[in-house]
């Protein structure tokens, strides 16, 4: 846990004195690296577990009590359709302000904080259909390739259901189960 | 440590604001009084006196020339009506609520500029007490514009347009005022766009009056020659014909709510209330002292233990008292909140033509100072209902053989966590006949759907409903339930409503005394805290489940010859179900009249609550009201009873 603390101090200080356009702060899932605007980011946190909310959407993994505001944690691996993993010691909560909602998204490990310079930023149409449609645009860094996140997408709920569960939209939340 | 004199000049003018608003709803409510009961008594007059000054008196603390000089104005006129020079007749009474309205607005803006709607004011109340004796229905200018005329002045002026405001005497005891009037008005149209006369220029024949005024809008100034011209018309009988150019300001006509806001921040509090809150605080020092002592004989050990454990016993004790007593600040006695009401419904009454006496009763419960304030819209809406469409007009209620004034009743009393507050009126009543039809119209129910007389009801705060046309004529009750509704809803309350024909209509808002701190229950479902307000529970028992009645696909539990439908929150919730038991906790919680059995894993004992709204970037969840943190630092989730109970379908 130590060495998990001092990174995300680390990591939370040098956010702090972020300020350019292109900061990205990446994160990793699996072997993948994404990027969100430094500025959209509150805190990061260690990984507390959620307390589970009855029927939300399915990437919500439940609410964690944030400076006593109690807000939601996304499942963004569920969200990029990755089986899921062991939460270990490199597990946080990035807390982040997008459409003016704060929450959370828990991601396997923070990495870094880059510049992406504009011309190495390639902003694609995705198409709405897939995964990729969270997506905003590519940011190449020497061999890297940075997934930059749209997260005012990420936070629609509804669309995101929409595609986890294209036919469920109707009988999802007011379903009563059989006794 | 001392103010800074911005500091000292905020807080002084914050008390200016409380003082003068407080000041002058008595005045109103005074001049209320004195409409319904007419016959000026001296101790009456002499309170719209002192009140009066006392509002020049601060305003001359605040250095605010207008108001004090217009203050005076009216002072001098009490004065007179005082000694008997000048009968205080309905039309001045109408004409100082009018003024009470507008110093009101002035008090409350941000900035007090030097040009001012007091200044119109001034020359109002020297007509007045010049012609006290006569007739008289002269109005200042900017008083007989809407609001929606005034903006459209506003936005005249905006384009670098002109208004000018035109005011024709006419000498006393004239008798051909009404044509004078006309030809000056054709005489006028040459001049510019007639945007308003008064009176109005159809109405001319009707009456007496002293005064024509005229509101004229011209692309560019008159000229010098023009103004002489206008001035000088030779017009028969009239006395003198003066012209304004009008400055007509925007600001002064739209306050913005934001400041209405930050006056009612602040919380008037009962003094006895903080000598108790002083008291109990001495109280919690005295335990602190003692802690002390003990600790500076050593750690607690064995021989002080007992010494120990009471001391805290009445620390526990203090808390809860400190608490209760700290919550109870935000409590206003209703009262405040029904303030307002005799004027609006004065107001409606008087445009509508209807005679209105309202009533209130327990005006002494207490309430939520944010629960007041956000029922408050509420309240106003049903209320302006009630006069406007509840109420019949005076033939229909002659005919009928009823009083010539409609009642209304405004009420609130307590039952147990909630405020029940009651709107009624004696009017016609809804006619749920024609209820029926509209919604069948709005094809919100079928042709063939057979509702019970509530279920007929409910249909009136159905959003589509209220949106119809012409709903008002037909069903007797106006625009925007929902609203009401939806007001109500957001508080977790509930509405009940309830009519007899010819004989009235009466609503019930149940609200909550407080949204702060809720007593619930706490339970365990598969290991996750939840909580249930107390005040939606009827009783918790321990119940064996196998002693359930199956039925098609729900289960029942009789309780006392009643048979209670049961929810398995664990199912409910699709949560991993624990080992059927025979004490499992089943709490009967009720919505209106439905009653349901939740049956949990544990139960945990009752808790006070401080419940949070769940951040909104949640999507809404309706069978989830808000999550309170506990002192463990764990989260509950707080259980929407009434969701439950409507997501179960009839039970």
């Amino acid at each position: 846990m130590t060495t998990n603390d001092k990174t995300m101090d680390i990591l939370n200080l040098q956010f702090i004195g972020a300020g350019n356009e292109n900061q990205q702060m990446i994160f990793n899932l699996d072997d993948e690296e994404f990027g969100i605007d430094v500025l959209t980011v509150q805190e990061i946190v260690r990984f507390t577990k959620p307390v589970k909310v009855p029927r939300a959407p399915d990437c919500v993994f439940g609410v964690i009590n944030f400076r006593g505001d109690i807000i939601p944690v996304l499942d963004l691996r569920q969200i990029f359709g990755l089986e899921p993993v062991k939460h270990d010691e490199f597990t946080v909560t990035i807390i982040v302000k997008a459409s003016e909602k704060i929450f959370g998204m828990i991601v396997d490990k923070v990495s870094d904080i880059v510049n992406v310079p504009e011309p190495n930023i390639q902003r694609t149409e995705f198409s709405s259909k897939e995964k990729t449609k969270y997506l905003k645009a590519v940011g190449k860094l020497e061999n890297r390739l940075i997934l930059m996140l749209d997260l005012d997408k990420v936070v629609n709920f509804e669309e995101i259901e929409e595609a986890l569960h294209p036919s469920a939209s109707n009988s999802g939340s007011n379903e009563i189960p059989a006794q | 440590m001392s103010l800074s004199t911005g500091e000292l000049d905020e807080s002084l003018r914050r008390l200016f604001i409380t003082e003068t608003s407080e000041q002058l709803e008595k005045f109103v409510e005074i001049l209320l009084g004195l409409e319904k009961t007419p016959g000026s008594e001296n101790e009456v007059i002499h309170k719209l006196f002192r009140l009066a000054h006392s509002v020049k008196g601060s305003a001359g603390m605040m250095a605010l020339k207008e108001l004090k000089e217009v203050m005076h104005q009216t002072e001098s006129m009490l004065d007179e009506v005082r000694k008997g020079e000048m009968n205080l007749d309905s039309e001045k009474i109408d004409l100082l609520l009018q003024f009470s309205d507008v110093v009101k607005d002035y008090v409350l803006r941000e900035k007090w500029n030097e040009v001012s709607v007091l200044e119109s004011w001034k020359q109002v109340f020297t007509h007045h007490r010049e012609e006290a004796t006569q007739p008289d229905e002269k109005l200042a200018i900017s008083l007989f514009l809407s609001e929606q005329e005034k903006q459209h002045i506003a936005t005249w002026q905006e384009e670098n347009k002109f208004v000018y405001g035109i005011e024709v005497q006419f000498v006393a005891g004239s008798e051909m005022q009404g044509a004078s009037a006309l030809i000056f008005v054709k005489f006028m149209e040459g001049m510019g766009i007639i945007f308003k006369t008064a009176p109005d220029v159809n109405n001319l024949k009707n009456g007496y009056f002293s005064t024509f005024k005229i509101v004229l809008l011209t692309e560019k100034p008159l000229t010098l020659e023009q103004e002489k011209k206008i001035t000088t018309y030779p017009l028969y009988e009239s006395s003198g014909i003066s012209i304004r150019k009008w400055v007509y300001r925007p600001d002064e006509g739209a306050i913005p709510i934001k400041i209405e806001r930050q006056y009612e921040q602040t919380i008037r509090v009962d003094a006895v209330k903080i000598d108790k809150l002083i008291n109990d605080l001495g109280e919690l020092l005295v335990v602190n002292s003692g802690f002390n002592q003990l600790f500076q004989q050593g750690y607690p050990e064995k021989k002080n233990w007992d010494q120990f454990t009471r001391m805290f016993q009445k620390l526990e004790q203090i808390a809860g008292i400190l608490h209760r007593e700290v919550m109870d600040l935000r409590m206003i006695p209703v009262r405040q909140l029904f303030l307002r009401f005799p004027k609006i419904v004065r107001d409606i009454a008087k445009q509508k033509g209807k005679m209105v006496e309202l009533v209130f009763f327990g005006e002494d419960t207490e309430i939520d100072k944010q629960v007041a304030e956000r029922i408050a819209d509420a309240l106003t809406h049903l209320i302006r209902n009630a006069v406007d469409h509840g109420l019949e007009d005076r033939e229909a209620r002659a005919a009928m053989g009823k009083p010539d004034y409609g009642c209304i009743t405004l009420g609130a009393s307590q039952e147990g966590d909630n405020v029940i507050l009651t709107v009624k009126d004696d009017g016609k009543g809804l006619n749920l006949q024609k209820i029926r039809e509209q919604a069948l119209k709005n094809c919100l129910i079928r042709f063939d759907e057979e509702l019970a007389e509530d279920e007929i009801i409910k249909l009136i705060f159905h959003p589509g409903f209220s949106t119809a046309e012409q709903v008002s004529d037909i069903s007797g009750r106006g625009v925007g339930l929902d609203v009401v509704q939806n007001s109500v809803k957001e508080l977790k309350g509930d509405i009940e409503v309830s009519t007899i024909p010819n004989n009235g209509t009466v609503f019930h808002l149940k609200v909550p005394l407080t949204l702060a701190v809720v007593q619930s229950f706490l339970i365990k479902i598969s290991g996750q805290l939840f909580g249930i307000p107390s005040s939606q529970v009827v009783e918790s028992l321990a119940v064996n489940p196998l002693h359930f009645h199956h039925f098609a696909d729900k289960q029942l539990y009789t309780l006392r010859d009643e048979a209670i439908p049961v929810i398995d929150l664990h199912d409910f919730f699709s949560y991993e179900k624990p080992a059927p038991r025979d004490k499992t906790p089943l709490i009967i919680v009720k919505y209106g009249r439905l009653k349901i059995g939740l049956l949990a894993e544990e139960l945990m004992g009752q808790e006070e609550l401080i419940i949070k709204q769940i951040n909104r970037a949640l999507p809404e969840n309706p069978l989830i009201s808000g999550a309170a943190l506990l002192g463990t630092g764990e989260i509950a989730l707080i259980l929407n009873v009434h969701e439950m109970i409507g997501a179960k379908g009839g039970g």
